[in-house]
């Protein structure tokens, strides 16, 4: 998904479940950050690299694929953007390495987004809206995974969009193309997507990258054979999942303001959005790569608050102005904990399901290993199982813009 | 199996066979053009050392028997390129359901008739083996491998063919 349904979309989501418009803005604003924290980012603020929630296409140039590095990405991307469905799936008779990259293939209604929720649980917005992006990726993304591979995220030329009503569908073929300056071209159904490659761990079959923009759509609806799919075709109808990410989201994000004591990750809400399934349903079929017009209007007549541009500065004024005994305390400083705290989890749960294309995950705090100094800040955060005094400056100024 | 069970497996089936059958020929058309590659340089080594003889006393009698043969040669190799040429682009099409006659299944099960008997012909005639064992071997390898080409490309067409009408079948 993109800055639309991550930020726009999810504020309105926040905004329903019953969050505040300053608390919405908090979430909304994290939710979109995901897709901004890369390691140039954080040295740039003299953060923690380890809290990185994605990569550049100029880091992606930069990363080797020898098994650390591939690891590394697997880490980051696995954790943020493409939350794997079933850690315990079986392909039937592979090998085990086949076997590890279909375990990361992402989806929705998995354990792993109930835990990130429930993680998420007491704690900061930033760590709701990380939460929220992780759980929106999970309906987009869905198919691919978060780890370099030819075998599993790869496509070709069998991909059609599918237009007209239910009952009389018609199959248009989708043109790709490798320009990655040029932008897509819905009218005429002409696309980006990245270069095919033959080789199996290079980051041009990393995610969706063989797909394009098209997952990140919300109007698209089109069918592919995805490579792990044995032929089968894949259905993806973005308009009906993506409603199902909203409603989800407003579900977890009152799970979150606790209104509910447990969160399943197959149960949506109805109460909250059904006065506004319709107008909803119209922006995600709008034809447009962009729907944050769409989405913004919608929100600021239901809320009747405005909502301020996506603004990377904030985060980062907000983070390099602080004193450095403050720092945890900002939103960023939240954010980066938060982030740690989704990245390490996620990690220790695909290194217990005997995965190792993720690392090696230890429990720093169980036993007493001196490991990565940013992990420290982490260890003390779940021990004190609270939040640093949290400050209001940085929260207070993107309400104020 | 109900019908939408059963016109679901079918197309996997067929989607299988009709993947098959487009790398089958292309392979076909990269072993074609291998062909020709290797015919040129063996005619070039070959006929070098034959029209050295002529060359003491060169003139325009010899430079003309010279463009003749090299002329000939070069239809032949065209030639046996074409055939594979035309199976490869054939299955191709045929893999997209853009190929109508079978003409291509008939020439490749001739080859492969072909291919089967060099095979046979080689594993008999075992002279060769110790002259050139290299040579034997590697010459028994890829007769080997072209015939299960043709018949691996002959199995995924008729596959294809019989599914896909099938499935028509299915859908009317």
């Amino acid at each position: 998904m993109q800055l639309d349904f991550h930020y726009y979309a999810t504020y309105l989501a926040a905004y329903l479940a019953g969050w505040s418009h300053e608390e919405s803005l908090a979430v909304c604003y994290s939710a979109q950050f995901v897709d901004c924290c890369s390691r140039t980012f954080l040295k740039a603020v003299k953060g923690p690299v380890a809290a990185a929630t994605t990569q550049l296409q100029l880091e992606m140039m930069d990363a080797g694929t020898d098994l650390l590095s591939l690891q590394d990405i697997t880490r980051i991307w696995a954790s943020f953007h493409f939350l794997p469905k079933d850690l315990y799936a079986q392909p039937g008779r592979t090998t085990r390495l086949y076997r590890s990259k279909y375990r990361l293939i992402c989806g929705p209604y998995s354990d792993l987004v109930r835990d990130t929720v429930l993680l998420a649980k007491g704690r900061s917005p930033q760590a709701a809206g990380i939460a929220m992006h992780v759980l929106a990726d999970t309906w987009a993304h869905r198919g691919f995974a978060g780890t370099p591979s030819l075998v599993i995220n790869n496509t070709d030329s069998y991909f059609y969009e599918l237009t007209g009503e239910d009952g009389e569908l018609k199959e248009k073929p989708i043109v790709f193309r490798h320009n990655p300056s040029a932008k897509d071209n819905p009218a005429q159904g002409i696309y980006v997507n990245t270069l095919p490659s033959p080789r199996e761990s290079s980051v041009m079959n990393l995610g969706h990258g063989r797909a394009g923009h098209l997952p990140d759509y919300s109007f698209m609806r089109y069918k592919y054979l995805p490579a792990w799919g044995n032929y089968e075709e894949l259905v993806k109808d973005n308009p009906a999942e993506y409603m199902k990410a909203f409603c989800q989201m407003v579900y977890a994000l009152r799970f979150l303001k606790e209104e509910y004591e447990t969160f399943s990750p197959d149960e949506f809400d109805s109460e909250k959005t059904d006065p506004y399934r319709d107008e909803i349903d119209r922006i995600l079929r709008k034809r447009q790569t962009d729907a944050s017009e769409d989405w913004k209007e919608f929100a600021q007549k239901i809320t009747g608050r405005e909502i301020p541009p996506f603004d990377l500065g904030l985060y980062r004024k907000a983070y390099t102005e602080a004193p450095q005994a403050e720092k945890d305390s900002t939103a960023p400083g939240r954010f980066f904990v938060a982030a740690m705290a989704q990245k390490s989890m996620v990690t220790r749960k695909i290194f217990r399901s005997g995965n190792l294309l993720a690392g090696v995950s230890i429990d720093f705090d169980k036993y007493g290993f001196s490991g990565i100094r940013d992990f420290y800040r982490l260890i003390e955060y779940i021990r004190n199982d609270s939040l640093p005094e949290e400050g209001q400056a940085a929260d207070d100024k993107i309400s104020e813009n | 199996m109900d019908q939408a069970s059963e016109y679901k497996e079918k197309q996997l089936q067929q989607r299988r066979a009709a993947y098959s059958l487009r790398l089958l020929g292309s392979v076909t058309l990269a072993q074609g053009a291998w062909a020709v590659i290797k015919s040129i340089m063996s005619v070039i080594d070959y006929f070098s050392g034959f029209f050295r003889q002529f060359d003491n006393t060169p003139d325009e009698y010899s430079f003309f028997i010279r463009g003749v043969i090299y002329f000939i040669v070069f239809i032949i190799i065209l030639a046996v390129f074409s055939i594979r040429f035309y199976i490869g682009f054939s299955a191709r099409a045929d893999s997209t359901g853009a190929g109508k006659t079978p003409v291509y299944i008939v020439i490749s099960c001739l080859l492969a008739g072909l291919y089967a008997f060099s095979l046979v012909m080689s594993l008999l005639n075992t002279g060769r083996l110790s002259s050139d064992p290299a040579d034997y071997f590697v010459s028994l390898l890829l007769d080997f491998t072209s015939l299960a080409l043709f018949v691996d490309l002959i199995r995924s067409a008729k596959t294809c063919r019989r599914l896909r009408r099938q499935l028509q079948e299915i859908r009317v």
